[in-house]
């Protein structure tokens, strides 16, 4: 009988915990929350390289002209070297390779300067007479076609200066830079064959150049910058 | 005779239909005043492990309930009835939870001219010089109670050691500036640091303006192109976590924040759906009335006028 009576009681004590736990925990539980947002981004590709392979143009056999290619440029590692190379006829040369590679992220400018000096001593007679042919690309600049060494030299310095453009983001410069587009290479006839270039003229400069330097420098200064 | 018995009859029942619209409206009206009496158990957590405590059901927060915590702080409240606390962190486009992806940085940038200057290759978001964005993120108090709340930054580069001239700050509505100020930003290590802590009001808001930029010129081109150069061998990230956590006040009746502007229609929409739903009922039971007396009268007027004939 009073295990019976201790049962109920506590039973009945069972029941009400149950019944003020439910109550209680609502009031002594403490409500805490957290969230949280993230985000990453990654820094943008650049990876441009430009680069420059055999800018000793012309070779260092003859000692009669004085050339330089590809003088002082900021992003390209190619340096002017002081070296007297020559120019003859018969003879020719390819700059070879200027590449411009890279799909940056970012909008770039490619700006690309040349240094274009054609020596005033390139005359026969008092007239300009230099039988070069300078090739940019698919371009070719004859000598013989103009009228004074500055005026050849400007028409080479805009070809090369022309190539400088702007892109949008992920453009690939191969495209446009890593082919022949940029290539730059000379050449002397060692005969002439649209009755400009003669033998005459070619021995005269050969006589003049013992005595003074007739010289052609090509520079050239590419810098792919990113846009703001 | 017949006439003044149809018009008792119509004015008996247009009586009972007044009647009738009053003891509905008397009855919703008890019934809300009712509610006042029983027991209020939408603060309540369940000892099953429901955490619905919350009114905010579109808060997909992580919302945790600790016993152990606060019993002294909520000892003080007495027998007041018990709360119902919400807390919900957000942006205009996400609610938060728990590692909520959030739009802080994107996929591409656009200068002053309205020109694409910087565009991912890929679902990455990106970073570069000249590169800039605001992000906003919204804390609301939900519930009923005030709330202590937290907000702290993380901010850091991977692969460890990588530095990455990304400057920030981070602004409070009310001009409180818990990372870099007005005139300065805060470099990365800075902003790591960031952190504040205050209290909102019930059903009040608050929100933070995170700026961050890379200086186009930050003076050291040379960083940046190695930067950009190495990301193309692997990737170099900034990632920010910004979490925030909230916790019942001690101080419930609070008010700091923004109020909420009142929105809506606040009319007693399901009383008048109820009146109108009993106006329904009485309206088709006083036409059934109507026809059966109708017929009633129909077949009354037959018999006298059979009784008439005969």
């Amino acid at each position: 009988m009073k295990k019976n009576t201790m049962m109920r009681i506590a039973s009945v004590l069972l029941v009400v915990v149950l019944l003020t736990t439910s109550v209680i925990s609502g009031t002594f539980a403490k409500y805490v929350t957290s969230d949280d947002g993230s985000d990453w981004a990654r820094v943008a590709k650049f990876g441009v390289k430009v680069a420059a392979k055999g800018f000793d143009m012309f070779k260092a056999d003859y000692d009669t002209t004085n050339t330089t290619l590809f003088s002082g440029s900021s992003s390209v590692s190619a340096a002017a070297d002081d070296r007297d190379d020559v120019l003859a006829p018969g003879t020719s040369g390819s700059f070879a390779d200027i590449a411009i590679t890279g799909t940056p992220e970012v909008a770039v400018d490619v700006d690309i300067d040349a240094t274009v000096a054609v020596s005033d001593k390139w005359t026969v007679d008092g007239l300009f007479y230099c039988p070069v042919t300078i090739t940019v690309g698919a371009d070719k600049f004859y000598g013989l076609d103009y009228g004074s060494a500055a005026s050849f030299a400007d028409a080479i310095k805009a070809n090369i200066e022309g190539k400088s453009a702007q892109y949008a983001p992920n453009t690939k410069l191969d495209d446009t830079y890593a082919n022949t587009n940029l290539d730059i290479a000379w050449a002397w006839a060692f005969e002439g064959t649209d009755g400009k270039q003669t033998d005459v003229k070619d021995t005269a400069l050969g006589d003049k150049a013992v005595t003074e330097d007739l010289t052609i420098e090509i520079g050239v200064d590419i810098s792919v910058t990113q846009i703001d | 005779m017949k006439k003044s018995n149809k018009r008792k009859s119509g004015a008996v029942w247009l009586v009972v239909l007044i009647l009738f619209i009053c003891v509905a409206a008397t009855t919703m009206a008890f019934l809300s005043r009712l509610d006042n009496f029983l027991l209020d158990d939408s603060g309540a957590i369940s000892l099953m492990g429901d955490s619905d405590a919350g009114k905010d059901k579109d808060n997909q927060s992580s919302a945790t309930q600790s016993g152990s915590e606060n019993a002294g702080s909520n000892s003080q409240q007495g027998n007041k009835k018990p709360t119902n606390p919400g807390f919900e962190a957000s942006d205009d486009n996400t609610v938060w939870s728990t590692n909520t992806k959030v739009e802080i940085f994107r996929l591409s940038y656009q200068n002053g001219e309205k020109v694409v200057t910087v565009q991912s290759d890929g679902g990455d978001k990106v970073i570069a010089p000249g590169t800039e964005n605001s992000y906003v993120f919204k804390l609301k108090n939900t519930g009923d109670v005030a709330l202590d709340y937290t907000v702290e930054i993380d901010a850091f580069c991977t692969p460890q050691g990588t530095e990455i001239p990304i400057e920030s700050r981070v602004n409070r509505y009310d001009g409180k500036w818990i990372a870099g100020s007005g005139t300065e930003y805060a470099d990365v290590a800075q902003l790591d640091k960031a952190e504040d802590s205050a209290t909102l009001g019930a059903g009040r808001y608050t929100y933070y303006t995170l700026d961050w930029l890379w200086e186009f010129e930050s003076g050291d081109d040379e960083r940046d192109t190695a930067l950009g150069n190495l990301a193309t061998e692997q990737d170099l990230l900034f990632t920010i976590v910004i979490k925030t956590t909230a916790t019942e006040s001690a101080n419930p009746n609070d008010q700091s924040g923004i109020s909420a502007p009142q929105m809506g229609d606040n009319t007693h929409f399901t009383l008048l759906v109820t009146l109108a739903i009993c106006s329904f009922v009485v309206m088709i039971s006083l036409i059934i009335y109507e026809r059966r007396e109708k017929r009633r009268e129909n077949a009354e007027a037959k018999k006298v006028e059979e009784k008439e004939d005969i």
